[in-house]
């Protein structure tokens, strides 16, 4: 038996192979791009140190990302949660039910006061009381700010608990919000917070977070929108097995042509991988066996922010990214709010009902030149009449 | 002669008074020559400048719903940060240097617009 030699005994009790670990260590070492010095220094402080209790509360959300960190191959999920941390509290995975449960949450609080890890799946009801969704008789929101309170840090693991996701998605009944919208409007206690967003993320970004931090008590380095860079770093684009195909301009037109057949690019079938930010490409699926796009399907950027309502699936980027100008030109309703909402708002309330001049007499008021800082400015008439709609329907609103 | 002489002096004092009332209150009466005019619905303070605390409250009210939901879909240029239109770096902003940026901008969109057009005539 290959035990290990080096650390405590507890790897070598629960017989988990040295081999085993280390690969474990190289693989998030890689992942979170660590320097020889650190990647050595992980190995040492997993194999040492306690293990890092971790209480993970899921709200409004499909489980989905319980499932992919129950796929994790690097380190296995078992060996995961029973050698690497303490994984004290989660609604679908824990034994105990009812009161037990909820005094195992307590214990958990009170003895790893202020060290223990949250990380929280879903996003959280905020309308209604949070009557919308409630655990033990407490609304998600109530359970968020106590178990915040104490928490060393915070990991939105999925895009509903990052970015507000599918329950949020327009017209948002329950008031969904994320966990950084909540920290922004003070509604939560600010935690240093990290982000893992997709739908679900990456079995391997959950595991090599909580390894981490479980190591360096602390998150790596992290974007603007609070994503651990060395996952979410590049686009799911810029590493896809497809790309090639796309260099050649070689495009799947639908997808049952000769192109899908021969794996050609799936850019114009509406594949999301050029604005997609996630290391689908990279680390792969069920075991590193393949992602969406190699298996046919194009990327629908499931971690990016706007999930859901940003686009329409399927529909080529090209028609998103240049619909604007196609609908300029048949409905100038944008046209108008992109005027106000560019260069109004700076002299004028933001707020386009609250304008003292009346709608229909915007453009009077242009072609008069009465006002100093309007006479260098030129409006086409289209641009002025496309104004007049927007305000008309704004004041309407 | 008595009576004319007094009338006189009566005359001359109502002078003064007027002058001096004229004096007094003519800052009042009309625009004090180096306060600029106010200029923009952001200017709280209506001292004819920006603020940088004043533009900071602009910025935020500015990142609306509508203008978060535009931007999103690359449909509005980003706002610019205080510095880059305080060009004299005064630590306000004036009426001219509001009006040169807000020009800039539209430079920007028509600079945009011309470039999307002749990639989707170009597409077609």
């Amino acid at each position: 038996m290959n035990a290990l030699r080096f650390g405590n005994q507890y790897f070598s009790e629960r017989s988990v192979g040295r081999r085993q670990f280390l690969k474990y260590c190289a693989s998030v070492a890689s992942l979170y791009a660590l320097t020889g010095d650190k990647a050595a220094a992980l190995s040492k402080a997993l194999s040492q140190s306690p293990r890092q209790s971790v209480v993970w509360l899921s709200f409004q959300e499909c489980t989905g990302c319980t499932e992919s960190l129950t796929r994790s191959f690097y380190p296995k999920f078992e060996s995961l949660i029973f050698d690497l941390i303490s994984l004290d509290y989660h609604h679908t995975l824990q034994a105990a039910s009812g009161q037990n449960a909820e005094s195992a949450l307590e214990v958990a609080m009170q003895q790893h006061k202020g060290q223990y890890l949250l990380v929280v799946d879903g996003s959280i009801p905020t309308l209604s009381g949070g009557a919308c969704s409630t655990i033990a008789g407490q609304s998600n929101l109530v359970s968020l700010e106590n178990c915040a309170r104490d928490a060393a840090a915070i990991i939105a693991v999925g895009t509903c608990a990052s970015f507000g996701g599918l329950p949020a998605a327009a017209p948002n009944p329950t008031g969904a919000k994320s966990v950084t919208e909540l920290m922004l409007s003070g509604q939560v206690m600010k935690k240093p917070l990290m982000n893992l967003p997709g739908c679900p993320p990456l079995p391997f970004a959950i595991s090599g977070a909580l390894a981490f931090y479980s190591a360096f008590q602390g998150f790596p380095q992290l974007d603007e929108k609070r994503r651990p860079l060395s996952v979410y770093g590049n686009t799911v684009h810029e590493r896809c097995t497809r790309y090639h195909f796309y260099s050649q301009g070689k495009f799947a037109k639908s997808f049952d042509d000769e192109g899908a057949r021969k794996g050609w690019c799936l850019y114009h079938l509406g594949c999301r991988g050029p604005v997609t930010h996630n290391a689908c490409s990279m680390s792969k699926w069920n075991g590193g066996t393949s992602s969406p796009i190699e298996a046919g399907h194009p990327c629908i950027g499931c971690s990016e922010p706007g999930f859901w309502d940003r686009d329409a699936f399927y529909t080529d980027l090209e028609n998103i990214v240049f619909a604007p100008l196609q609908q300029k030109d048949i409905d100038n309703t944008n046209l108008g709010e992109q005027i106000y909402q560019e260069q109004c708002t700076f002299c004028h309330s933001t707020d386009p009902a609250r304008l003292k001049t009346p709608p229909e007499k915007v453009d009077m008021v242009f072609e008069n030149g009465n006002i100093r800082s309007h006479r260098k400015f030129t409006f086409s008439k289209s641009e002025l009449e496309a104004l007049e709609r927007y305000l008309i329907e704004e004041v309407r609103q | 002669m008595m009576c004319l002489s007094s009338l006189f002096r009566l005359h001359n004092l109502k002078c003064m008074g007027i002058g001096l009332f004229l004096i007094l209150f003519s800052s009042t009466l009309t625009a004090n020559p180096t306060r600029p005019e106010f200029f923009s619905f952001h200017d709280r303070n209506f001292d004819g400048f920006i603020s940088r605390s004043e533009y900071t409250v602009m910025l935020s009210q500015m990142r609306n719903q509508s203008a978060k939901r535009m931007m999103k879909r690359g449909q509005l240029l980003p706002l610019p940060e205080f510095d880059a239109v305080d060009i004299n770096g005064d630590a306000k902003i004036n009426e001219k240097e509001l009006v040169d940026m807000l020009q800039i901008r539209r430079q920007k969109r028509k600079h945009l617009h011309s470039r999307k057009k002749n990639k989707l005539q170009r597409r077609d």
